[in-house]
């Protein structure tokens, strides 16, 4: 019990509050760093679009994903955790990349996610990840795109079922660790996933349904006693 | 080469991305260490790290090799240096294809090599970037308050803490995985890609209930992922 208590100091006191301070400010210089590509079009190649191009791109696009913006941390943090949340929106590819990615390093080291351990674990999963995706895209410029399209069309088409095989994998890994949960989860998720393809709220909508659905109706079904046997 | 081309694959480009991807090495390395010495002093063992990293990375490969195959496309627009930073920074392939199409569109330009001119690179790159910025603000302002909203909703039980997690986590892969399943006919062969996932993943831990071999653990997830290829291939 009072080791217990110490990694709850350890991660409420200390790993907590470092992962927020530098997180949120390394992610914040992000995102000024991210303009540094135009800054060099502007200043060193003088090549400047009218701004009502860059204000109707830009609308466009932001309009699309507005949303996205806000939807996605909130369903992806339980997952992620405090600084793993950080990274994976800073580098991107999150559903397809480092939110499976987190979990398969969970599971691997056997910590429960939501715990300061599954924090920890869900960064480094997080980590290697970028590390990987890093090295193979930096390969790939090396080796340039004629040689990239060498990979026969066949593989390349192929390689399009590894993340849904990858949900599938983490979706049954999740339903095993815990079966009660998610005799609420699957069909609340497929309910609201049909719901949301008859267009009456939209598909994007649908995960954070499934994620606080899930959410509420198990923190209800706790009072009950019915979970009690879940870890 | 088109005139354009020279300036997105020049020097100064990819001096221009080394920035932003030296800020993400910056931020990778802060919260990694500090993971690392927090995660040994709360009696995390060096086995479950290492087991992390190697189930991590095996399955990071298939979906990056993936993602490569799709930054060919970008390349080929965008030269490389912004592809090259766009996938590990920030992007996905689909929104920063997007994104740039939408840019040379609103200079009117059509989206295709041949007719692409400097300034329509040009707001391709502010469109992927102004487009993008919104996901880093959200995540970079509001991180600690979405956790906030977690914790109340435990209540401040702490066993309430990993049930609530494990039913949101439940909801993402549900919704993540179905949404692939959707339409759900016979030529949908992500059905199958997840189905081989899932079929995997449950007789591996069905097997490993009393061996408890690490290798499953390390492994189980790419295995899953070459499983459900093969069986979106076959069937």
């Amino acid at each position: 019990m009072n080791e217990e208590m110490t990694t709850q100091q350890i991660y409420d006191q200390e790993y907590i509050p470092y992962s927020i301070k530098w997180g949120r400010l390394t992610s914040l210089i992000g995102v000024a760093a991210s303009f540094f590509p135009v800054v060099i079009l502007s200043f060193v190649f003088k090549v400047v679009p009218a701004l009502d191009a860059i204000v109707a791109a830009a609308t466009i696009r932001i309009s699309a994903c507005l949303v996205y913006y806000f939807i996605e941390p909130i369903s992806f943090q339980p997952v992620l955790g405090i600084p793993g949340t950080y990274m994976a929106f800073l580098s991107g590819n999150l559903s397809n990349l480092r939110v499976p990615c987190s979990s398969v390093a969970q599971q691997a080291a056997g910590v429960e996610e939501g715990t300061p351990e599954g924090a920890v674990l869900s960064t480094i999963g997080v980590a290697v990840s970028i590390v990987v995706n890093l090295a193979i895209l930096t390969l790939g410029v090396f080796l340039g795109s004629q040689i990239i399209a060498l990979i026969p069309e066949s593989v390349v088409n192929a390689l399009v079922y590894l993340v849904p095989a990858l949900y599938g994998a983490m979706l049954m890994q999740m339903i095993l660790y815990a079966p009660k949960i998610a005799l609420i989860a699957v069909p609340l998720s497929i309910v609201t996933l049909a719901i949301s393809k008859t267009g009456i709220f939209d598909s994007s909508m649908a995960i954070l349904i499934s994620v606080f659905g899930s959410i509420i109706i198990g923190r209800l079904l706790m009072k009950t006693g019915w979970l009690d046997d879940q870890k | 080469m088109q005139d354009y081309l020279k300036i997105a694959n020049s020097g100064w480009m990819w001096f221009a991305v080394a920035v932003p991807m030296a800020v993400l090495a910056w931020q990778v390395f802060l919260l990694l260490r500090r993971s690392l010495r927090d995660g040994r002093r709360m009696g995390v063992k060096n086995e479950q790290i290492k087991s992390a990293v190697i189930a991590s990375a095996s399955a990071s490969i298939g979906p990056s090799v993936s993602i490569l195959t799709g930054m060919v496309s970008l390349m080929v627009m965008m030269g490389a240096p912004i592809a090259w930073m766009r996938l590990s920074y920030i992007g996905a392939v689909m929104f920063e294809m997007t994104s740039a199409d939408v840019g040379a569109e609103a200079v009117g330009v059509a989206f295709e090599q041949s007719s692409m001119t400097a300034e329509a690179f040009a707001n391709g790159v502010w469109a992927m970037i102004l487009g993008s910025v919104g996901w880093i603000i959200v995540s970079g302002l509001f991180t600690h308050k979405i956790d906030g909203l977690r914790t109340r909703l435990a209540g401040g039980n702490q066993k309430a803490l990993p049930i609530i997690t494990a039913a949101a986590t439940l909801g993402c892969y549900c919704s993540l995985t179905f949404n692939k399943m959707y339409p759900v006919a016979m030529d949908n062969k992500n059905i199958y890609a997840t189905v081989g996932g899932a079929l995997t993943i449950f007789l591996l831990t069905m097997w490993n209930k009393k061996r408890k071999a690490k290798w499953v653990s390390n492994w189980s997830a790419t295995l899953a992922m070459i499983v459900g290829l093969v069986f979106a291939c076959i069937v």
